[in-house]
């Protein structure tokens, strides 16, 4: 039982990650709240769900091509609709509001809103003792892990990394070095928006698929990236882990209401002791 | 490089911070502008580099005017500011700051090479290259700011306040960085409050007063010029940190 | 004299465009208008409350679930506890107004994107509840029955006098709305958006005026939930979830957010548009994206911002 537990626990924690991780960054470099971060999870999903038993693609290669079609749709996004925003939260939030409208209509249009699942790619449990785990959630919890780690090293190993963490910091200093804020704002966001996608590819063998998905994803991201601080990457990580524990605990034992519930509480509980964070700096 | 300053005005919504000031930075040598707090020195360095822009009057750098050059072309040109208040990437550490400084060059090993003698510059630095920019004393901040400013490779760097609110001490290891600077023929122009320094510093000096350009002369003569005396080095707080430098030695 | 004019001109034009707006719907004369207006009437109520917000570069998505505790309040005293219309309409803003002055003092402390997400949390929290305490507010089934409204005996079972119902609060809530932003009260208001400081050195403590209009805003928020509750004759949690403060958001941003009529002539604008798409309904939520992206791109400052920008620019 314990075993299962922290498996769900760890599972999640690490969708959660993938999810506040891009939300937290693209936050943190364009200053923009992007309501429609769990729209990208839903493109990551239905593109799965289009590529495998549309186009016959195995999830192997549909896993991959869903991620980077939300990461590059991303990226089309914050050219055409969110780069004018940059340092105005209140319009670039009612902006991403009006794309996460969009993009749930034209799931809607394409796919219908009736759910839709995606085959398991993988199936069987694994038994350690008397702990019965099954494969696809130690699959989904081991490559989303992979990939927060492969973030994490873009971020800290890489020049690329550098500027981002150096704009999210002080955009004018970065100028002042010769690099303009605007040129890194394509690739934030199409980072982002491709974690996003990533989880919700991830997902779409374990949970439905329907236009609306989203909305549960984003819930999460805000949760998570409150209690961390907006912005800040380790205290994304950080509440990433402290949700998926309290919510696998707590669900397993009073419900998914519960879980919910004591989340909220959490958030608000923590947001009036220290407005700023877990992570932030006031 | 050369700058030429012709008639530059900025305002800023009813405040003329800046009013027709003319000026020229002969290439390779240091030019230091004086002047009172809110005078407009800072507004003037911003303007050179971008940050501001003029309402009236031309920025010049070897006859180029810059008008159209935003804050990163003006970098990629060589004119490179290194900020009031230091201005550090304050979760970044030391030796990432420097990086910082750089990102706009091609050539790892060039790189390298730069930061190796920024740190051959300030040993101390070196030392500290691990830590958060955030951690660090005020004159350990000064000198990673002036040595990622370096690490742009500039052929014209504007210094704004590096002695500020630094112990005498510290205010000799940065003039000594400055006239290693200038040796290795980077052209400066330097904007300070603690006059005595930037003057003895400077092959020329110039006195804003709210916005205008008052006085101008040979750095040497306007040390002993009786108006710059009284206003600038009369005072007891601009004079104490720099009063131990051996006055024109160099 | 012609500049004499144009200001009369000006003075008259939000007169003249309310009036009209009102009249509309008695002028149309048809019960699917009458629905519509009261539609609009409460939508634009509850956009009025986001605005009174807005106004202080505040954006909460609790209103909606201010606006359903209204509701819910309005019919249970009416349905369960007897209470006539009459003293149930303005309970309903009261409670929602009671609940924002009691959280005000913590919630106001955080400013900009943290008071987003801690109302956006708030608001789910109200509708979690909903869902949760199934013995008081019936669940996701939520309440049925609630009795229509009544004023001096009378039942406003038809639409013509539940419209002017609704036409009578928004023109009261508009009237309270502009007697907050003239005069010294205006004065404090804009103190609040932008320049705090100011208002400290002049011996004004901020903190309490944000938490009056906090409360307030959640009064008017309260009102169109009991509106709301007693048009429909039954309320479920979904209604007051975060789209429907999305939408009133919306529809402020749309008419424009500094503007008093701003809210009303959103709303005007987006809430007929369902009607519209109706031949249309899978395409529906699709347009509507669109719509709003190309009103954002283009009329950044909302319809009447930009009809007011041409005529100020006259000298």
């Amino acid at each position: 039982m314990l075993t299962q537990v922290l498996l769900i626990a760890a599972m999640s924690s690490a969708l959660y990650m993938l999810l506040a991780l891009g939300f937290t960054l693209i936050f943190g470099i364009l200053r923009i709240v992007n309501f429609a971060h769990g729209e990208f999870v839903m493109i990551g999903a239905y593109a799965v769900f289009a590529l495998t038993s549309g186009l016959g693609l195995g999830y192997a290669a549909a896993l991959p091509l869903a991620a980077l079609l939300a990461g590059g749709l991303g990226l089309l996004a914050e050219r055409a609709l969110f780069r004018r925003y940059a340092g105005d939260e209140l319009g670039g939030m009612i902006m991403s509001l009006a794309l996460a409208i969009t993009l749930q209509g034209a799931a809607a249009v394409l796919f219908t809103i009736d759910q839709q699942s995606v085959e398991r790619p993988v199936t069987g449990v694994l038994r350690i003792g008397d702990a019965v785990l099954p494969k696809d959630q130690l699959f989904v919890a081991g490559f989303a892990l992979a990939a927060v780690a492969a973030f994490h090293l873009l971020v800290q190993r890489t020049r690329f990394g550098l500027a981002l963490r150096a704009v999210a910091q002080d955009p004018e200093t970065l100028r002042l070095q010769g690099v303009s804020p605007r040129r890194l704002y394509p690739a934030a966001f199409g980072i982002g928006c491709l974690l996003a996608g990533l989880a919700g590819a991830l997902t779409a063998p374990l949970y439905t698929i329907h236009p609306y998905m989203g909305e549960t994803a984003i819930l999460k991201a805000f949760i998570v990236v409150v209690l961390g601080g907006l912005g800040s990457v380790p205290g994304a990580i950080a509440a990433s882990v402290l949700l998926g524990v309290t919510e696998a605990a707590v669900s397993t034992w009073l419900g998914v209401t519960a879980a919910t519930l004591t989340s909220f509480v959490a958030v608000m509980a923590i947001l009036l002791v220290k407005p700023t964070g877990l992570g932030g700096r006031a | 490089m050369r700058l030429e300053i012709e008639g530059l005005s900025v305002r800023y919504g009813a405040v003329q911070a800046l009013e027709d000031v003319s000026l020229v930075v002969p290439s390779g040598t240091t030019t230091a502008i004086i002047g009172a707090n809110g005078a407009g020195k800072s507004t003037f360095l911003k303007a050179v580099a971008g940050l501001v822009p003029p309402q009236g009057g031309r920025i010049l750098v070897e006859g180029r005017d810059l008008a159209a050059l935003t804050v990163e072309a003006r970098h990629a040109l060589g004119v490179v500011l290194c900020p009031e208040g230091r201005r550090l990437f304050p979760d970044l550490t030391v030796h990432e700051n420097l990086l910082a400084g750089a990102l706009r060059r091609k050539g790892r090993a060039a790189v390298a090479a730069d930061i190796a003698a920024v740190y051959d510059r300030f040993p101390r630095l070196d030392e500290r290259r691990g830590s958060l920019a955030r951690n660090l004393s005020g004159g350990e901040q000064q000198m990673a700011a002036i040595g990622r400013a370096l690490v742009g490779r500039p052929r014209l760097l504007l210094l704004d306040e590096p002695s500020l609110g630094l112990a005498p001490g510290m205010v000799r290891v940065m003039a000594d960085a400055i006239r290693a600077i200038a040796a290795a023929g980077v052209t400066l122009l330097l904007v300070e409050q603690n006059a005595r320094l930037a003057l003895t510093l400077a092959a020329t000096g110039h006195v804003l007063e709210a916005g205008r350009r008052v006085l101008s002369g040979d750095a040497a003569a306007l040390i002993d010029d009786p108006r710059v005396r009284d206003a600038y080095l009369g005072g007891a707080e601009t004079a104490s940190p720099a009063s131990p430098e051996p006055a024109r030695s160099w | 004299m012609s500049a004499r004019i144009r200001s009369f001109a000006a003075a008259a034009a939000g007169p003249a465009l309310l009036a009209a707006l009102v009249l509309l719907p008695p002028l149309l004369g048809r019960p699917f208008h009458y629905h519509l207006g009261i539609l609009v009437g409460i939508n634009a109520l509850l956009a009025l409350s986001m605005q009174v917000m807005l106004r202080i570069n505040q954006l909460s998505l609790a209103q909606a679930g201010f606006m359903g505790l209204g509701a819910y309040a309005s019919a249970l005293l009416t349905r369960d506890i007897g209470l006539p219309f009459a003293a149930a309409l303005p309970l309903a803003g009261l409670l929602p107004a009671l609940l924002a002055g009691a959280l005000g003092p913590v919630l106001l402390r955080v400013r900009g994107v943290h008071f987003v997400l801690l109302t956006f949390a708030l608001g789910e929290v109200i509708v979690l509840v909903f869902v949760e305490w199934v013995s008081l507010f019936g669940g996701n089934n939520g309440l049925l029955d609630i009795p229509p409204a009544s004023l001096f005996g009378t039942a406003l079972r038809a639409k013509p006098a539940f419209y002017a119902l609704t036409a009578a609060t928004l023109l009261a809530a508009l009237a309270l709305c502009r007697w907050m932003t003239r005069g010294e009260r205006g004065m404090i208001v804009a103190g609040l958006a932008g320049n705090e400081p100011l208002l400290q050195s002049l011996g004004v403590d901020a903190l309490p005026h944000r938490c009056a209009l906090f409360a307030f805003s959640a009064f008017l928020a309260g009102l169109a939930g009991s509106l709301y509750a007693h048009y429909f004759g039954y309320i479920s949690p979904e209604a007051f979830g975060f789209w429907t403060a999305v939408n009133a958001l919306i529809m402020g941003v749309l008419g424009g957010v500094t503007l008093l009529l701003g809210p009303l002539t959103g709303a005007v604008l987006l809430v007929p548009l369902p009607e519209l798409f109706r031949d249309a309904i899978a395409y529906q939520r699709l347009f509507y994206g669109l719509a709003l992206m190309a009103l954002l791109l283009f009329l950044p400052r909302g319809l009447l911002g930009v009809l007011r920008a041409s005529k100020g620019s006259t000298p």
